[in-house]
């Protein structure tokens, strides 16, 4: 029920793509830009370079990513991050869930390089987690859709709340829950960003706050 | 107590139980409440019932098509399949009834093979999945390369080190 103008201010712009409407309002271009210059930062760099010092013995090893590695851990980070704007600008409610979908296995993506053995567990149960959470996700989004009789949230942003509606929201809610690897569940987050190869996990920190900003967003004007 | 449950959270083996017991309560309560569809989505075309009915008695041949039978003959203005979408173009209906030869064949040898044509390559066109939801198709396709991209790498890496233990082990 809430208008979009009320909660994100006057838009910018938008771009009819016939029934999807990618739109443009003054926060979410201050999330575009957090991203884009994140991105460009994370592509530009190098990986870090980890001195390991060991007891009783006289030496200090560097370790670092094959360049091989690193490169397709780069070419993972810009795709999230090309999926995250749009997460952030999408008009369209199915969309949305294809594009956190899509950031959920480009982060999968961005740890599946790593030989050790731990972080591949860790990432081995989030990977579990994504997939069981499409089911809630996508099913709040047909939910919505059968109810409602569209998917624009435009058009859903004027539209009176009822009890379908709400439960829809909470599917949706589960569903970014996992996808983003949000709050009670990034155990497994934390036992993979143990993983050398710094300024590219990065992007799973700034995937999980922009999907959570998009889907509390969304959970406005559904509601 | 709460230290014990938030200690074994913290376990990655862990995580996905608790998800997937969470999102068990979660559509108990949910999916088991009351839905009533919105009747303005729904396609106007005789029940699947009829449908086969008029099949069986053999009027026309594109019933043979049924439960999936969109009626209208391809590119003929005069002549529309039925499609409801939220979007309208002035091409809608167009290309609704055009078959492959291969699923004309199928067609004209019984009434049973309607979900065949309508699910193999070829068969019953998706026309508003083309003509206004054509960013969906791009998604889900690259969502799709997307995964093989990964899966590729890490069996082409993992081969790789094998050659290499492999070989390891020779030279040794």
């Amino acid at each position: 029920m809430n208008d979009i103008m009320d909660l994100n201010g006057f838009v910018i712009g938008h771009i009819p793509f016939a029934d999807i409407v990618p739109y443009l309002t003054p926060f979410s271009l201050a999330l575009v830009s957090t991203i884009v210059v994140f991105t460009v930062f994370l592509a530009l760099s190098n990986p870090e370079l980890r001195s390991v010092a060991r007891f009783r013995e006289d030496t200090v090893r560097t370790v670092t990513v094959e360049k091989k590695e690193a490169r397709f851990r780069r070419f993972m980070t810009i795709l999230c991050g090309i999926s995250l704007i749009g997460v952030v600008t999408t008009g369209d409610l199915f969309n949305f869930a294809l594009f956190v979908s899509l950031t959920g296995i480009t982060n999968m993506g961005i740890f599946a390089g790593i030989k050790d053995s731990h972080v591949l567990d860790a990432a081995f149960q989030y990977g579990l987690v994504m997939m069981i959470c499409t089911l809630p996700l996508f099913g709040g989004v047909a939910i919505t859709l059968a109810k409602t009789g569209t998917l624009s949230l435009g058009v859903l942003a004027g539209m009176p709340s009822n009890p379908i509606l709400n439960i829809s929201r909470t599917l949706i809610l589960v569903g970014a829950v996992g996808e983003g690897a949000l709050a009670p569940f990034f155990a497994t987050k934390v036992e993979m960003i143990r993983a050398k190869g710094a300024p590219y996990i990065n992007m799973m920190h700034l995937s999980s706050l922009m999907v959570f900003t998009r889907v509390i967003e969304i959970l406005f004007i559904l509601g | 107590m709460i230290g014990r449950i938030l200690n074994s959270l913290a376990e990655p083996e862990q995580v996905p139980k608790v998800f997937a017991f969470a999102i068990m309560i979660v559509l108990l309560f949910s999916l088991t409440s009351s839905f009533h569809l919105n009747s303005k989505q729904l396609y106007p075309k005789p029940a699947p019932q009829v449908q086969l009915e008029l099949a069986k008695q053999n009027i026309d041949i594109s019933y043979n098509l049924a439960p999936y039978n969109r009626g209208g003959t391809p590119l003929d203005p005069e002549n529309l399949g039925t499609v409801r979408s939220q979007y309208q173009t002035p091409y809608e209906g167009w290309i609704t009834g055009y078959l492959t030869p291969f699923s004309q064949m199928l067609r004209d040898i019984s009434y049973h093979f309607g979900t065949t044509i309508l699910s193999h390559p070829g068969g019953i066109l998706d026309e508003i999945l083309y003509y206004t939801r054509g960013l969906d198709t791009i998604l889900e396709t690259t969502i799709l390369f997307t995964a093989f991209t990964i899966a590729s790498w890490v069996i082409i890496n993992r081969t790789e080190k094998e050659r290499k233990e492999e070989k390891e082990e020779e030279n040794n």
